[in-house]
Formats: C-alpha cells, sequence, structure tokens
C-alpha cells in the first residue's frame, strides 16, 4: 500500500517535471523559431569601430513602449512613422564629452525619411550624408534606407565637428553605400521647387484622417508660394474613395471627373486631379485657373 | 465650454486645450483657435524646433493676449538612472535653449515655461536651475514657471508643493492611475498649494496593444482625467480637424457614460501587463531587488513580445540563480495586485538564454 502511493506520487512528480521540460522546451523553440528576433538586434554592424575612441554601449534598445523614457513628449511623432527601435552608442576619447550616435529604425525607408523630414528645416546647413542630412554645430541627423540617424555632441568645436562629419559617413555607409530619398519625390516637378521642402506625412496630411501617406513639396512662383501633394493607392479604387471622403468632409456632393476643387473651411481652395491610382494634389493657390493649369503640368512632367 | 482657473496663475481656461507636439499644420492651430483653444503646450525639442516655428508663424497673426503658450526646455546633465540634475547641468545652456525657443515663437516671452522631464525630487530643487528660473521670470520672459513629469509622479509634485517654487506642473494623468492613492493624494496637496495642474498622457497610450490596432476610446479617458477637479486643464495631441471636434466635445458633458465607464473598465484589465512605473515596491523585497525592473522584463516579455530587450535588462541586473526559492512568502505587495514572485520566477529565466539566440 505504502508502495503504490509512493509510485502515485513519483509519478505524479514525474509528470509535473516532464510537463515543465516540455513547456521549457517549447518556449526555447519558440525563441529560436520567432522570425521578429532577427529585427529586434542586427544593427551591430552599422556602428563603425573607430581608431583611438572606445565605443559603450550603456543605453537599452529603446521600443515603442519605452521612447517616451528617452525622448518623453517627442515620441509620438515618432511612433506615428512607424518606430521599430532606437540603438545608441557613445564614442569617447580622453576626458571630453562622449559622441552619441543615435539609430533610429523604422518600418520603411519612406517612414524613416517622413520623421527626418519633419525636423529637418531648409535652412540648415546641409551635408552630403546619406540620402539626406545636416550639421548644425555638434549635431549632425541624416536619414539613409530606414534609418533616421542622429549624431550629437555637446562640443561644437571644428575638431569635434570634423570628426562627427566623418563618424556620420562611416555609419551611412555601413547602413548603405547608395542611399537615395524616396522614388515618388523623383515624380515631382523641379521647376520653381523650393529645396529641401520635401515631406512625407503618414497621417493626417492637412489635419484631415483621409489624407494618410502624402508626399508634399513646397514651390514658389512669382508672390505665389504653394504646396504640391501626391499620394498614391494600390487600385484606383481607393482614390476615390479618398475623394469621395473629402467631399463628405466638405458636405458638397462628389461630382464625377478628373480634376476636382474642394472649398475646405480649413484649408482654403484645395485642387486634386485623379491620375490612376495616385492623386494628385495643390494647395496655397487662390484661383481655380492656377490650380488647373499646375496640376496639368506636374502630372505631364511627372509621369515617367 | 468648461472652465477652470490654471492654480495661481488665475489664467482662466477651458479643460481641454492643445498638445501640438505632433501637429504640423497651420490651420489646425488656428481652428483649434477658432473653436476657443486658449492654451498650446510645445518643446523645444518638439520636431526639432519646427513645431515651435510653425506656432510662431500662426500666432504672428493673433492678439498676444488671446492665447496662452507654454514651451519646455531640457536641462542637460540629468542622471538617466536616479532622474537628478549633475554638475554636468548648465543653467547658461538651458538659457540659451529657452532663448532659442523665444526666437523661433517670435515672441518677447513665453506664458508658461516648463523643465522639460523631471523625475526626482532632487531635481524639482536643484538650486542652480531654481536661480536661472526665477531670473527668466523676472526678466518678463516667462510669465510663470512649471515642469513636466511623466516618471515618480506623486513624489515630484509632492516636493514641488512643498517648495512653493512652481507655478504650474504638466503631469501625465490616466484613467490606468484611478488606484493610485499617492498620486491623487499629491495632485490634492499641489492643487492646495496653488500649483495649476495640466494633464498629458490621459489616453494612456491611445492603443490596447502594440501593434496599435485596437483604439482606447479617447473620449471617455480624457473626460475621466477631467472629472479630478484639482486637474485644470489636458492638452490632447490631436492632429485631426476630427479629433479637435472629438476632443471639445467632451465639454458638452463632463460625465462618463456607462458605455464609457465600461469601456475604461475594459482597458484598464487589458492592461493588466503593463507596470505603472509607480516605484512603490522599491524596497519591499528583503532580497534587495529590483522590482519595478523585473516587472518591466515581464512587460517586455509578454507584452511586447521585446525578447532581445527583455533579455537584456534581465541579464543587466545580475540575479542569483533562483531569485525566490528560499523566501517562504513574497514581501511584496504590488499596488495592482500582481504576483510579483510568480512573474519574478518566469522572467529570471532569461538568465540562462545564451544572447546568440537573438543575433541575426
Amino acid at each position: 500500500m505504502e508502495r503504490c502511493a509512493c509510485r502515485f506520487i513519483y509519478g505524479l512528480i514525474s509528470m509535473k517535471i516532464m510537463k515543465q521540460i516540455f513547456v521549457f522546451i517549447g518556449c526555447i523553440l519558440l525563441w529560436v523559431w520567432n522570425p521578429a528576433r532577427a529585427q529586434e538586434t542586427g544593427v551591430e554592424g552599422i556602428f563603425p569601430e573607430v581608431d583611438g575612441y572606445d565605443i559603450a554601449f550603456d543605453y537599452p534598445v529603446y521600443q515603442p513602449g519605452n521612447l517616451w523614457d528617452y525622448i518623453n513628449g517627442g515620441a509620438d511623432a515618432y511612433l506615428s512613422y512607424d518606430f521599430i527601435d532606437l540603438h545608441i552608442a557613445g564614442y569617447s576619447r580622453g576626458e571630453g564629452h562622449p559622441v552619441k550616435v543615435e539609430l533610429y529604425r523604422h518600418a520603411t525607408p519612406v517612414h524613416a525619411f517622413g520623421i527626418y523630414s519633419q525636423e529637418r528645416y531648409p535652412d540648415f546647413h546641409f551635408v552630403e550624408v546619406g540620402a539626406e542630412g545636416y550639421q548644425e554645430g555638434g549635431i549632425l541627423n541624416f536619414v539613409a534606407a530606414r534609418f533616421y540617424v542622429k549624431i550629437i555632441s555637446h562640443d561644437d568645436d571644428p575638431e569635434t565637428e570634423k570628426f562627427i562629419l566623418e563618424l556620420a559617413g562611416k555609419v551611412a555607409d555601413n547602413i548603405d553605400p547608395e542611399p537615395s530619398l524616396p522614388v515618388a519625390l523623383s515624380l515631382f516637378p523641379s521647376e520653381n521647387r523650393l529645396p529641401r521642402t520635401e515631406t512625407f506625412v503618414a497621417r493626417n496630411f492637412m489635419g484631415h484622417e483621409f489624407l494618410s501617406g502624402v508626399f508634399a513639396v513646397q514651390y514658389e512662383e512669382g508672390d505665389d508660394r504653394f504646396t504640391l501633394f501626391l499620394l498614391e493607392k494600390e487600385q484606383p479604387g481607393e482614390c476615390r474613395e479618398v475623394l469621395e471622403a473629402y467631399y463628405r468632409f466638405t458636405k458638397t456632393e462628389f461630382l464625377e471627373g478628373e480634376y476636382h476643387m474642394m472649398n475646405d473651411p480649413y484649408n482654403g481652395l484645395v485642387g486634386l486631379r485623379l491620375d490612376g491610382n495616385r492623386i494628385w494634389g495643390v494647395t496655397g493657390l487662390d484661383s481655380e485657373e492656377q490650380i488647373r493649369e499646375t496640376l496639368g503640368s506636374v502630372c505631364i512632367a511627372g509621369t515617367p | 465650454m468648461v472652465y477652470r482657473t490654471l492654480g495661481r496663475t488665475g489664467l482662466r481656461i477651458p479643460v481641454v486645450s492643445m498638445g501640438v507636439m505632433r501637429a504640423d499644420n497651420p490651420n489646425l492651430v488656428r481652428a483649434a483657435l477658432d473653436r476657443g483653444v486658449v492654451l498650446f503646450d510645445t518643446a523645444n525639442n518638439y520636431q526639432r524646433g519646427n513645431n515651435e516655428r510653425m506656432l510662431g508663424e500662426v500666432f504672428k497673426d493673433y492678439p498676444r493676449d488671446s492665447f496662452i503658450v507654454a514651451t519646455k526646455v531640457k536641462p542637460t546633465g540629468t542622471d538617466r538612472q536616479t532622474g537628478h540634475l549633475t554638475s554636468e547641468t548648465d543653467p547658461e545652456e538651458f538659457d540659451r535653449m529657452f532663448r532659442t525657443s523665444l526666437e523661433r515663437l517670435q515672441m518677447d516671452y513665453v506664458d508658461i515655461l516648463h523643465v522639460h522631464a523631471l523625475s526626482s525630487r532632487q531635481a524639482v530643487t536643484y538650486e542652480p536651475l531654481l536661480k536661472k528660473l526665477e531670473q527668466i521670470k523676472q526678466d518678463g520672459r516667462a510669465r510663470f514657471i512649471g515642469f513636466s513629469t511623466h516618471k515618480n509622479m506623486p513624489g515630484v509634485i509632492d516636493e514641488a508643493a512643498e517648495s512653493g517654487f512652481y507655478d504650474v506642473i504638466l503631469t501625465s494623468y490616466n484613467f490606468q492611475m484611478a488606484d493610485w492613492k499617492e498620486m491623487n493624494d499629491a495632485l490634492e496637496k499641489a492643487a492646495a498649494a496653488g500649483i495649476g495642474l495640466i494633464a498629458m498622457k490621459t489616453m494612456a497610450g491611445a492603443f490596447f496593444d502594440n501593434d496599435r490596432t485596437r483604439p482606447i476610446n479617447v473620449k471617455a479617458a480624457l473626460k475621466w482625467a477631467l472629472l479630478n477637479p484639482n486637474i485644470h486643464t489636458a492638452i490632447p495631441g490631436y492632429t485631426s480637424f476630427n479629433e479637435l471636434e472629438e476632443s471639445f466635445s467632451v465639454m458638452e458633458d463632463l460625465n462618463l457614460s456607462d458605455d464609457e465607464m465600461k469601456d475604461l473598465r475594459l482597458a484598464r484589465d487589458e492592461a493588466s501587463l503593463f507596470c505603472l512605473g509607480c516605484n512603490d515596491c522599491l524596497g519591499q523585497c528583503r532580497k534587495g531587488l529590483s522590482i519595478p525592473d523585473l516587472m518591466r522584463g515581464y512587460m517586455y516579455t509578454y507584452g511586447y513580445r521585446a525578447y532581445a530587450e527583455a533579455r537584456a535588462l534581465v541579464t543587466s541586473l545580475g540575479l542569483p540563480s533562483e531569485p525566490c526559492s528560499d523566501c517562504v512568502e513574497c514581501t511584496v505587495t504590488c499596488r495592482r495586485g500582481y504576483q510579483v514572485a510568480e512573474r519574478i520566477s518566469r522572467v529570471a529565466k532569461w538568465k540562462d538564454v545564451p544572447a546568440d539566440l537573438f543575433m541575426a
């Protein structure tokens, strides 16, 4: 009887142990198999080794759940551009302040460009790094592929600035030796185009929820300063849905046709031209005639 | 419209203000002004200054007394671990950044200057910075001085109430803090001390899930924060005209409907993976384990599925092999009722997982 009870208890314990072993093996397999894990690292090769400098990785890898801990309220903007993670390295030599390299990884090169373009100002001093970049004293920011890179030092002496520029070049090469801006921007005409005004707005362009994923560029012609914008959708039918939403917003009846003039109560007169699975738009011009002329020339110039 | 007075500033403002942080459309700001919004919140580092530039372009066409602008400047030299300001904190650098903000805003003064993101009692009373802030106020470059906080809020707010220095506090505050007595007590104490209290992050992240596919009932969440009379206004960060209207509509009736209360209850239940970061548990563990970090590790593992991050965090804590094995009973009490020991036993396993499992 006592032996039977012992066997029974032993059996129970064995089953429990076996169950735990299976659960543990399952967990390991899940970790090994998990396709997301490659995305959580794999940036080590981007930080270059530099003679005379020590590299430290003192910061955690920030992700959407804790980016607030690092950049506070600024995090929300990054999240709306499909931020994936942030990797930080510090380069130091002797007693000087370390130079910090921040790699913000986004879901796509377009999203990385989008958040970069939100923080870029046309009057900055632009440098040849990555797809586009600028340097202001001890700060150098650039975009390359899926990365928005910020290099920061509290020292802004010429030597540090020179080091930052060299370091940025190496980081950019490690990301992508031939980076480029999003292809959609090449569809915009070059005449009267204001340099460094290209943006990508992921959501709520001009404050409208139906205008998402929009490229925009500013132009100046005589006294007129206006913005051209472009939405690309998978299917022409999706463009029509966008137009219908805009008509609903302005409380006017949908009209078939290529050109559409919207009297937007907040943004003034907005012209749109349907072009297959694209919508071209212009805002900032006062007359329908100017809008038609501008949109017409844009589409002709922009069609490859 | 529901108006409240922002503490000792005497500013009478609607309970719904605007967090401009993500907005890049000047017409949205104009629409908010037309709708009756008075207080606009920005910061020196939002959109790397473009946010302030955009506001400056809008406000130059409006009478200066028709709006209230608050900006934030982050002091250099903050210790990441302790939140303390240090010898690296340079008040002159702070002043230089603030001057840049004024230039971008095209203004001689702001109504409220916040010190950005204070997270320790020491930082709240850091003398060199207080002297600089006092000077800025005396110069007339800021009418009122405040700070923002989203970490260790009860202690930080309590310290400010004691110090009597600050006019305004901008703090994280949302429905997940309903049972957080220290937080609500601190708000009450600060309000009684005459500090104007502004709520941010009222949506508690805006989404239930990390993939941001299941939105929280934002109207209900905003109402919840504003139902606390110690909160004088909130700064939802709308970026569309619809969101502006939705936020503003809460002022028609601040009371939560049954459905709205149900939505918030669901959201709170759903959020049970997430550590509040209240730090109440600090010092409760007889083995001196860093419970907030371990709970964060649990959140990374089961909430975000951020395995590499979870492993890195847990490994960095230098845990013994079985941290809770010789404790008969856990001495840690979590305010949210989490079974702390059980969670620790789960995440502690990370330290046995080789790092190269996570290499690409």
